[in-house]
């Protein structure tokens, strides 16, 4: 039954108008990912109003295609101008520009997309082959755990975001919060504040998206210089095979940093930008040589470009299977399914509910990982134009898609409102060092929490013993989950207090 | 940034980091409040976030403060926990769970406060933001916890030796120019209220001729970029929402281009384009069986 069903998945990809979204999605995140101050969310969020003519499964391999397409695509501004175009191109940015101040920008480019592009198409491969263990384990989770796994997910982005612990809970609360505006969805029963007709359906968690990721980042940009390219970069359509050959002659690099990129991009708030520093740091401590590391290191840019490919398959695993961002992309892309009526969890994955277009968007991942590779090759010498927009022209342009885009949902005044009042705090927090990834995971998981919350209740007669008791209700996997959120949240200070105990 | 160059307020200088707490602050509250109203099953999980917002938010916005306001904060509760446990449990409903939580907290204060203030300031505290020298003015700063205390530091300099790095330490990204954002977020605000006067059809060329200006840029690329905003708006009015023509506040429809064109341009350029059928195109026409005869 499977089987058919990833046939059925292929015959759907296979055809003309969806093989054009992909194209579209990959070669649009590509020059949003080369933008400098663009990236993967942004792009996606400000996409995702422009796919509501659009049938599910073409909205989410567009949404996908954008995504994938500027993991790779951010690695141009950091081989060219120093500036990374996404922070998981950050560490391309070590050795990458070295390569192109050397007038190796061609090679550099080239092993990009070819790393990209290989580290893609196994991670999404072993992805699928990892599917019928996935699924087998999304369908033994009941509704207590999955309200667990969304405080656990939550619990994780508060550790691993750095900085203030408490800034980390309030801003995943305070997301949360935003959802408890409107009709209570579980129960059908409407929550009006201050009597409000226009927030009678709730906040919209697009605007909010497009506010947070659009309007702030654009805040943000307006008040940065730089990020232009200043002079004629030299791409020399030579290196391009140079380029390809460096790829291939380093196989284990690019195997272990697409490995890791999956298992970090698994890790709800670690994201590309965690993996790509953790494998490039892998690539300096196996090489004979790191020392060479910083200066023009093929292998550098192997590491990190490989990663952050490996981390599109590695975060859609929480992400249709609890709802879970891995990523602030991820977080884009479950608000797309959410826009188009698909929930992500259990659905995801039956047969008879939505796992043909869980297998068509994996295998348009595999897809557009050859469209990256081909498209990134061929452009290699053309890739420099994207370095020199001015930001003057992105800025009001992206405010503009992103207010028509909103607005042209619901046609409700106060989703304006929304995207200006997240944008103007989504500003603050970053700046404050409050994280947004954890507000936009409290946002994306409000109703799925809440959901899952009630009806655990109902099960339990209304006590929370069905969450911590393994006794009473034959539930082990819930008390194991509680214990876990536990020993996250309070293991550092308990460790601490021991610690402080034994010293004394 | 806006904020940052205030004068001090309860011995800290005012940033928007405070702005955006007190945000969070007031619409806990209010919506803690607020869903008292809905039914006891709707109002559960709005009134636990509400609550857990306005609490963390508070507790950040005093956290140079915690020495004195955590046991305070213990007291209250501890006090508030113990009289409601306490009457429910005289009057055999229970409470016992509540009088335990109250004494304990009492009792932590009276027996571990400088733990309990301890943990509750690891639990705030944050290795990488810092509130500045100067964030923090007086010479009664904490000596004892500068360490693990938001870089709350005892400022003996205070006030007149504010240098540009303290507010600097605790900034995630550079700016390079702080009008950049207040700007953008101001034109932003403008293009909101033109949207809801005159529609998103016509307020999307408005705000960006506006930032054109701001930016400085030079006429034909700003009139290239405005006639940009406009083709965005006319394709998202013709193609997905035509509601964008229309204000919100006053119903007011301007005329959107295409009614214009067919009104005063068209009209205007018709006896051109006839002209040039006739004289132009037509005989251009008529030449082309000519020149198939010939080829």
């Amino acid at each position: 039954m499977t089987v058919e069903t990833f046939l059925g998945a292929i015959d759907s990809l296979l055809t003309f108008e969806t093989m054009i979204w992909l194209l579209i999605g990959v070669v649009v995140g590509i020059i949003v990912g080369g933008l400098p101050g663009l990236g993967p969310p942004l792009g996606m969020a400000i996409i995702l109003p422009l796919t509501i003519p659009l049938d599910p499964a073409n909205a989410i391999i567009l949404l996908v295609g954008v995504y994938s397409g500027s993991m790779y695509g951010g690695s141009i501004a950091a081989i060219l101008i120093n500036t990374p175009g996404v922070s998981s191109s950050a560490a391309t940015m070590f050795d990458g520009y070295p390569m192109s101040k050397q007038g190796k920008a061609a090679s550099a480019l080239s092993i990009s997309a070819t790393a990209s592009a290989i580290s893609g198409l196994f991670t999404i491969t072993a992805l699928i082959l990892f599917s019928p263990v996935l699924i087998q384990l999304v369908l033994a989770v009941g509704t207590p755990e999955r309200f667990l796994v969304a405080l656990l997910g939550l619990s994780m982005i508060t550790v691993i975001t750095r900085g203030s612990f408490a800034k980390g809970i309030l801003a995943g609360v305070a997301g949360l919060l935003v959802t408890t505006v409107g009709s209570a969805q579980p129960i059908a029963i409407e929550r009006r504040y201050a009597d409000s007709l226009l927030l009678f359906d709730g906040i919209d968690f697009v605007a909010v998206l497009i506010g947070l990721f659009a309007i702030a980042e654009m805040m943000k940009l307006a008040g940065q210089k730089g990020g232009i390219a200043e002079g004629d970069v030299v791409i020399d359509r030579a290196g391009i095979k140079e380029g390809i050959i460096e790829t291939l002659k380093r196989p284990v690099t690019v195997f272990k940093s697409g490995m890791i990129g999956m298992i970090v991009g698994a890790i709800p708030g670690a994201g590309a930008t965690v993996s790509n520093f953790v494998a490039y740091s892998e690539a300096v401590r196996a090489s004979n040589d790191p020392d060479s590391f910083g200066s023009g290191n093929p292998e550098g840019v192997v590491a990190s470009e490989a990663s952050n490919n490996g981390t599109v398959a590695g975060s859609l695993v929480p992400a249709i299977s609890f709802g879970i961002p891995g990523s602030s992309s991820t977080a884009v892309l479950i608000g797309g399914l959410l826009m188009h009526g698909l929930r992500p969890g259990p659905n995801m994955f039956q047969v008879d509910g939505e796992l043909a277009l869980t297998y068509t968007m994996l295998l348009a991942l595999l897809v557009g990982n050859v469209v990256i590779l081909i498209f990134g090759l061929s452009m290699v010498t053309q890739l420099g134009y994207l370095t020199k927009i001015d930001t003057d022209y992105i800025i009001p342009m992206v405010i503009v898609l992103s207010f028509l885009g909103t607005y042209a949902l619901r046609v409700n005044p106060i989703d304006i409102i929304t995207i200006i009042v997240f944008g103007i705090i989504g500003f603050y927090m970053v700046r404050y060092n409050y994280s947004v990834i954890a507000f936009v995971l409290g946002v994306v998981l409000g109703d799925i929490a809440e959901d899952n919350l009630y009806t655990a209740l109902q099960l339990s007669g209304g006590t929370y013993d069905i969450f911590y008791n393994p006794f009473a209700y034959g539930r082990p996997i819930s008390f194991l989950l509680t214990v876990t959120i536990f020993l996250l949240l309070f293991g550092p200070f308990i460790k601490a207090r021991i610690d402080t105990i034994r010293g004394k | 940034m806006l904020g940052d160059a205030v004068e001090p307020v309860l011995r800290e200088r005012p940033t928007m980091e405070h702005v955006l707490l007190l945000l969070f602050l007031a619409t806990g509250s209010y919506m803690y409040i607020g869903a008292r109203d809905f039914s006891a099953a709707a109002a559960e999980f709005p009134q636990v976030m509400a609550g857990m917002t306005a609490i963390l938010s508070f507790l950040i916005l005093v956290r140079n403060y915690l020495n004195v306001v955590i046991p305070v904060l213990a007291v209250v509760f501890g006090g508030y926990a113990l009289y409601t446990g306490g009457v429910e449990f005289l009057a055999d409903e229970g409470g016992f769970v509540r009088l335990a939580i109250g004494a304990g907290l009492v009792l932590a204060v009276v027996a571990f406060r400088t733990q309990l203030v301890d943990v509750s300031k690891s639990f705030i505290a944050e290795p990488m933001q810092v509130l500045g020298e100067d964030d923090l003015i007086g010479d009664d700063a904490p000596d004892d916890d500068a360490e693990n205390d938001d870089g709350a530091v005892d400022d003996d300099a205070g006030v007149d030796d504010e240098t540009e790095s303290d507010s600097g330490a605790m900034y995630v990204y550079d700016i390079d120019d702080p009008k950049g954002p207040v700007v953008t977020g101001a034109l932003c605000l403008g293009y909101m209220v033109l949207t809801f006067a005159i529609g998103m059809l016509y307020a999307t060329p408005v705000f960006v001729a506006a930032w054109a200006l701001w930016a400085r840029m030079d006429f034909p690329r700003g009139a290239a970029l405005t006639g940009l905003g406009l083709l965005c708006s006319y394709l998202f009015y013709d193609v997905i929402q035509s509601d964008i023509s229309e204000g919100w506040l006053t119903d007011w429809q301007p005329t959107p281009p295409d009614v214009l064109y067919a009104e005063y341009v068209n009209p205007l350029v018709q006896p051109v384009l006839r002209l040039l059928d006739r004289y132009v195109f037509l005989p251009i026409i008529d030449l082309l069986p000519f020149a198939g005869i010939l080829l």
